[in-house]
């Protein structure tokens, strides 16, 4: 019987013009999307590398120069790259990079706000200068128009589109009476229409996006990429479910088209845009960040206490004036090295509060958000397909404290060398820690997207599970 | 019309004739049946506890003026509405508690028949008669159901878009000769036909009840009425205020009935 119904929708469906705008439209907004993501991970594909290189560069060219110093070239102190000090303040440089996962095109995410590569050096993280990619401010107000765009704003607006009216509308048309006068119950009418519609637009959606990821992205073809197109496709059936469970308990209310498609449009803003931006809103003002000025006046202060407190002042003095040029300048720079950077950490040290105080609320934000995205389908969703692209809140934030962790590396490979006055041998320049970047693992990240996954089932199976419960008084019987 | 007479010739027993089977039909099962039905809106009585009982070959005629309670009683008998107290039957079955079992015993046809405007006569035929269970029929058998119910000869394969009220009627005639319902649930069928096809409409209804179905028509056309009807019920106010056989009362007595019970 089901099967009859939906061959009699798909007749219907077939003979409406708006089908032959609305299902290619959406096809191509879905390979835009697929295109649009695609493009993007070659950008951080390219800026990733070009980093990289810049960093590489840098080291080839100071062993390049200490090769020549030891093969006795003449040199003046300050173009001596084996200085300790120097070299881990500004000399060198890594540029720890996050490259983009195979899978990154599914979601653009936080990716064009969080920076995917960091200059580090001596100087705090927070004092590094902003060497961000630089993104089109209209596109990051508007947001890109990329595959999840798609699939969490306009996949429910096609199921809204096909919906609303599945009831209502052969209510108004007025063959509802003769259908349900059959010995068929109204909602295997319900159940036929949905799994129709279902099976096209949710059908459309994974098959489009998955087929379109692997063909423009041949390297997510490995087990590791392949699990998260699988969840991908998984979370594309329950939201689009629980869409089509909010159509059947609108429906089932035996209101008019008109209403119907109000209320939908109505549950679509609360949902899709009201709600996550709600949310935002209510982490921020709960828990409010310190102002960025406030942390730099702290940072000064901390500066200014630590100088006087190990009454810092920069070598001139008397002796070294006697030296010849080149000798003070080495005798001054050691002394400045020998006291700035233990000067610095000291500041560091007063001003953390401050920034443990901006850490901390950051992550208290985070997390409030992170909780409250369980009252929209929408806000889960959106995390988790950033989760599978790897271009989450979390998934930066992973990649922050692998570059915290690694700053604290290279300043420790540098101090005992600095407080020892010496210059690093040519091995110790080589082997400078660099930066790799570990993804989080697969359990982790499937992990937290089952959270997401079993907070939709849930999600849809209650809309669902309402919505036929209601169709129960269903009447088609004017009043 | 041999899959539909092999059908019927099931159902027994036959009535020879219109009326004749007036004594016979008291004592055989009613197919349509209510027993204290009683139907409240939010305060407004529509249906005051009726209690009627139609046996094969009858065909019931309801009267009564607009809000009377004539689509109240057909939409309970549907399970479309559900009842405040009392029950409905058809063919024994409690409507409200075998509502898709009661279904496949019953055929309706209302006011305006509305059908899928994007597909041709034939294939509204061919969809709710699949519905019904008759998944059998062939293309031919589905013509003839329009034929019968007097569908011109090219609309079958026109899209329903084109038809006009009359012909829509018609599908819906045949989507109930179709289903070889044993109850007939007939909410003023005849309202867009020409006289000509109200009267071919008559003639099938009578077929019908020869063939020992129950027919509760629900009607403002008092000479069809007195024409057709095996019986006539008057209703007003939610209330069967007269149920008489209409081989007992002439067409002028019918009328002035009538009009007595809408003028008090």
């Amino acid at each position: 019987m089901i099967a009859k119904i939906m061959t009699n929708e798909w007749t219907l469906l077939a003979r409406e013009w708006a089908t032959y705008i609305a299902l290619p439209i959406y096809a191509v907004f879905l390979a835009y999307g697929v295109a649009n993501g695609t493009a993007w991970k070659s950008f951080l594909q390219e800026n990733v590398a070009e980093a990289k290189a810049l960093a590489n560069e840098g080291f080839e060219k100071k062993l390049d120069k200490i090769d020549k110093i030891i093969a006795g070239e003449e040199h003046s102190f300050s173009e001596d790259p084996r200085v300790a000090g120097p070299l881990a303040r500004y000399k060198g440089y890594e540029f720890a990079t996050k490259p983009p996962l195979p899978t990154a095109a599914i979601a653009i995410g936080q990716s064009d706000v969080a920076p995917s590569y960091l200059k580090v050096q001596w100087r705090p993280m927070f004092k590094q200068q902003n060497v961000d990619e630089i993104e089109n401010p209209e596109n990051l107000a508007a947001g890109a128009f990329d595959l999840s765009f798609v699939l969490i704003y306009l996949f429910p607006l096609l199921i809204i589109a096909l919906s609303y009216n599945m009831l209502s509308a052969e209510r108004e048309s007025g063959t509802q009476v003769l259908l349900l006068s059959q010995p068929v119950p109204v909602h295997k009418f319900v159940l036929a229409k949905i799994l129709l519609r279902g099976g096209l637009v949710i059908g459309l959606a994974v098959g489009i996006s998955i087929i379109g990821l692997l063909i423009s992205n041949p390297d997510m073809l490995a087990p590791s990429s392949l699990w998260r197109v699988g969840a991908l496709a998984v979370i594309l059936v329950l939201y689009g479910l629980f869409w089509f469970g909010v159509a059947t308990a609108v429906n089932a209310m035996g209101q008019k088209s008109a209403t119907n498609a109000l209320v939908m449009m109505a549950s679509w803003i609360f949902l899709v845009l009201i709600a996550p931006a709600v949310l935002n809103l209510a982490a921020k003002s709960f828990y409010p960040l310190p102002s960025r000025i406030e942390m730099v006046q702290a940072m000064r202060l901390g500066d200014e206490q630590a100088a006087k407190e190990s009454g810092f002042e920069r070598a001139y003095r008397a002796d070294l004036l006697r030296k010849s040029e080149e000798a003070a300048l080495e005798a001054s720079v050691n002394d400045f090295y020998l006291k700035v950077l233990p000067l610095e950490k000291q500041a560091e040290a007063i001003a953390s509060p401050i920034f443990e105080k901006f850490e901390s609320r950051k992550k208290q934000q985070q997390n409030f958000a992170e909780n409250l995205k369980y009252l929209s389908p929408a806000a889960i969703t959106q995390i988790a397909i950033s989760e599978l692209a790897n271009h989450s809140a979390a998934n930066f934030n992973d990649f922050n404290e692998q570059v915290a962790q690694y700053h604290e590396e290279w300043r420790n490979y540098f101090f005992q060398p600095v407080m020892e006055n010496r210059k690093l041998s040519r091995a110790e320049v080589v082997n400078i820690p660099r930066f790799t970047y570990e993804p989080e693992s697969d359990g982790v990240v499937a992990g937290r997207i089952f959270g997401n996954v079993v907070a939709l089932f849930l999600f849809a199976a209650a809309v669902i599970w309402f919505g036929f419960t209601q169709l129960r008084r269903y009447s088609p019987a004017k009043r | 019309m041999t899959e539909y007479q092999t059908i019927s010739n099931i159902r027994q027993p036959r009535p020879d004739e219109k009326g004749a089977g007036r004594t016979a039909a008291a004592t055989k099962e009613a197919l349509i049946k209510a027993v204290s039905l009683r139907k409240d809106y939010d305060g407004h009585l529509a249906l005051k506890g009726l209690d009627l009982q139609i046996a094969p070959g009858e065909i019931y005629c309801l009267l009564g003026a607009n809000g009377a309670g004539k689509s109240t009683t057909i939409n309970l008998f549907l399970d479309f509405i559900k009842p405040t107290s009392g029950q409905a039957f058809i063919n024994g079955f409690d409507v409200q508690e075998h509502s898709t079992e009661t279904k496949k015993f019953l055929a309706y046809i209302p006011e305006i028949v509305m059908l899928y405007r994007n597909l041709t006569g034939l294939e509204n035929l061919r969809y709710f008669s699949g519905l019904a269970g008759h998944d059998h029929y062939t293309d031919a058998d589905l013509r003839s159901f329009l034929n019968e119910a007097g569908l011109p000869k090219d609309a079958p394969d026109r899209r329903v878009g084109g038809y006009s009220k009359g012909m829509r009627q018609k599908v819906g005639i045949a989507i109930a000769l179709a289903k070889q319902a044993k109850v007939l649930l007939l909410d003023e069928p005849t309202s867009g036909l020409d006289p000509k096809a109200s009267n071919e409409f008559s003639e099938l209804l009578l077929k019908l009840s020869q063939e020992g179905v129950s027919i509760l028509m629900a009607t403002h056309d008092l000479f069809r009425a007195k024409e057709t009807g095996t019986r006539v019920g008057i209703m007003r106010h939610g209330e069967l205020v007269d149920d008489l056989f209409t081989e007992d009362i002439g067409h002028a007595d019918l009328e002035r009935l009538y009009l007595e019970h809408m003028h008090d």
